[in-house]
């Protein structure tokens, strides 16, 4: 049966005309409306514990683009890490392993840089602006979570001999743009990461400097440089490398964010220190 | 089904009785930093996208209401605008006018988006492109606060410098 809202048999009644052009209307409306909440939706960021619960123990400052995390005995650092946040997530979600990191390594000045929308992709760059206005400090690394790690590594092929170091922390880079780039890499996984799988960073070992993969904490293979070193953790997700909860997509992890997190700081404390 | 479309008949029919005067403005903006809670701080501070409706009020005010999505230092924003518009013309295509709007939405956050607010005032110079559209260029200061991140950030509000640029079209015949 044809319909009687068919543009093939247009209805003489002009009523139905006024109510079949009012009802596509409606559509469109539903249509934009439905878009527009879809965008809002995806552009909310992941929010952190609050700083009061997070019992933070080392100097912390924060700027309106960087959020920075020094020791306050041991000054000045003698070691700057340039941290990009993962995706749509509020970057003071990485404070606790950050505090931790410092308090284990004082020497260490982690810098933060917030992101435009929460999005590395759209502040690549802005890295580099935190080296040059810290000139005391000569020795770099950069790194990052997720999608910041991504971007910390165009912003080492950008800047190739500025930073001696870059940390992933379940991410790999985009492509083999740092193939043959001759600083050190450390790479740091998750078995249970749903979004950053074992799969995924094991294709994406082809990108990256030799691979050395780790069978502890502090199992190194110097000099350092011109290697990639992967140390997994057992039992550990996406979500569990900052204090954001849930993410959509990951996995459940076995072990808990302590026990992830406290990992991730000892091994970066040991790669730091060989470098 | 029946009562939405009588609703919306309903006001179709009485825009379409006095959209005279009426205005839709589509504008973008770029936030530029002045201060933060307590430090001045300059650089680039995000983005503005949005979309104000204007009826005339009074003599030469109107004023607007209307919605924007924004990149700020804590992420993104959706927010209402509610405010008042006065413009005079200059001569020939040219006008002026001033504007001054509070924001009322949400910093989107998950799992739960939290309240912010604002306040801006914007002088612009317009310039008429056809009977119905003009292009409007702007500038001013723009504050906006997020109480509640203050729990999780030591910075929660901003002042900003913005430079605006606005699409007018005039609503009607």
């Amino acid at each position: 049966m044809t319909s009687l809202l068919s543009p093939l048999r247009p209805h003489p009644n002009p009523l139905f005309k006024e109510r079949e052009r009012i009802e596509r209307g409606i559509l469109k409306i539903k249509t934009i409306l439905g878009l527009f909440l879809s965008v809002l939706l995806a552009s909310c960021s992941s929010i952190s514990e609050p700083l009061d619960t997070q019992n933070i123990q080392n100097k912390l400052t924060e700027t309106a683009d960087l959020i920075t995390l020094e020791s306050k005995t041991v000054t000045p650092a003698t070691i700057g890490f340039v941290y990009y946040p993962g995706g749509l997530v509020d970057p003071h979600v990485y404070l606790q392993w950050q505090d931790k990191l410092v308090t284990a390594n004082p020497s260490l000045k982690i810098i933060t840089v917030k992101m435009p929308s929460n999005l590395a992709v759209f502040g690549i760059d802005n890295g580099i602006d935190v080296v040059k206005a810290n000139p005391a400090i000569s020795n770099w690394i950069t790194g990052g979570h997720s999608l910041g790690g991504t971007m910390a590594a165009e912003l080492v092929n950008k800047f190739p001999t500025d930073f001696k170091a870059l940390i992933f922390i379940a991410s790999y880079p985009a492509s083999d743009i740092l193939k043959t780039w001759n600083g050190a890499v450390l790479s740091v996984h998750a078995s249970k990461d749903g979004l950053s799988t074992v799969a995924k960073i094991e294709t994406h070992k082809a990108d990256l400097p030799t691979a050395k993969v780790m069978s502890g904490e502090n199992n190194f293979e110097l000099p350092l440089q011109s290697k990639t070193h992967y140390f997994e953790i057992m039992g550990g997700n996406h979500a569990q490398f900052g204090n954001y909860g849930v993410q959509a997509g990951d996995s459940t992890a076995s072990i808990s964010v302590s026990a992830q997190q406290d990992q991730l700081i000892n091994v970066i404390q040991h790669f730091i220190s060989k470098l | 089904m029946k009562r939405g479309l009588l609703i919306i008949s309903s006001v179709l029919m009485l825009l379409s009785a006095s959209v005279k005067g009426q205005e839709l403005s589509i504008y973008g903006n770029s936030l530029n930093g002045i201060m933060t809670d307590n430090t001045f701080a300059g650089g680039s501070r995000g983005i503005s996208l949005g979309i104000n409706y204007l009826k005339p009020l009074k003599d030469d005010f109107k004023w607007l209401a209307g919605m924007e999505f924004n990149s700020v230092s804590w992420g993104n924003n959706f927010v209402s605008n509610l405010g008042v518009s006065y413009a005079k013309p200059i001569s020939g295509k040219w006008s002026w006018s001033i504007t001054a709007s509070t924001q009322q939405g949400v910093a989107l956050f998950k799992p739960s988006p939290l309240y912010s607010w604002g306040l801006s005032g914007i002088a612009a110079i317009s310039f008429q492109l056809t009977a119905k559209s003009a292009i409007c260029l702007g500038s001013g200061l723009k504050y906006y606060d997020c109480p509640e991140y203050a729990r999780y950030s030591l910075i929660s509000h901003y002042l900003d410098f913005p430079v605006e640029i606005h699409y007018n079209i005039k609503l009607g015949k």
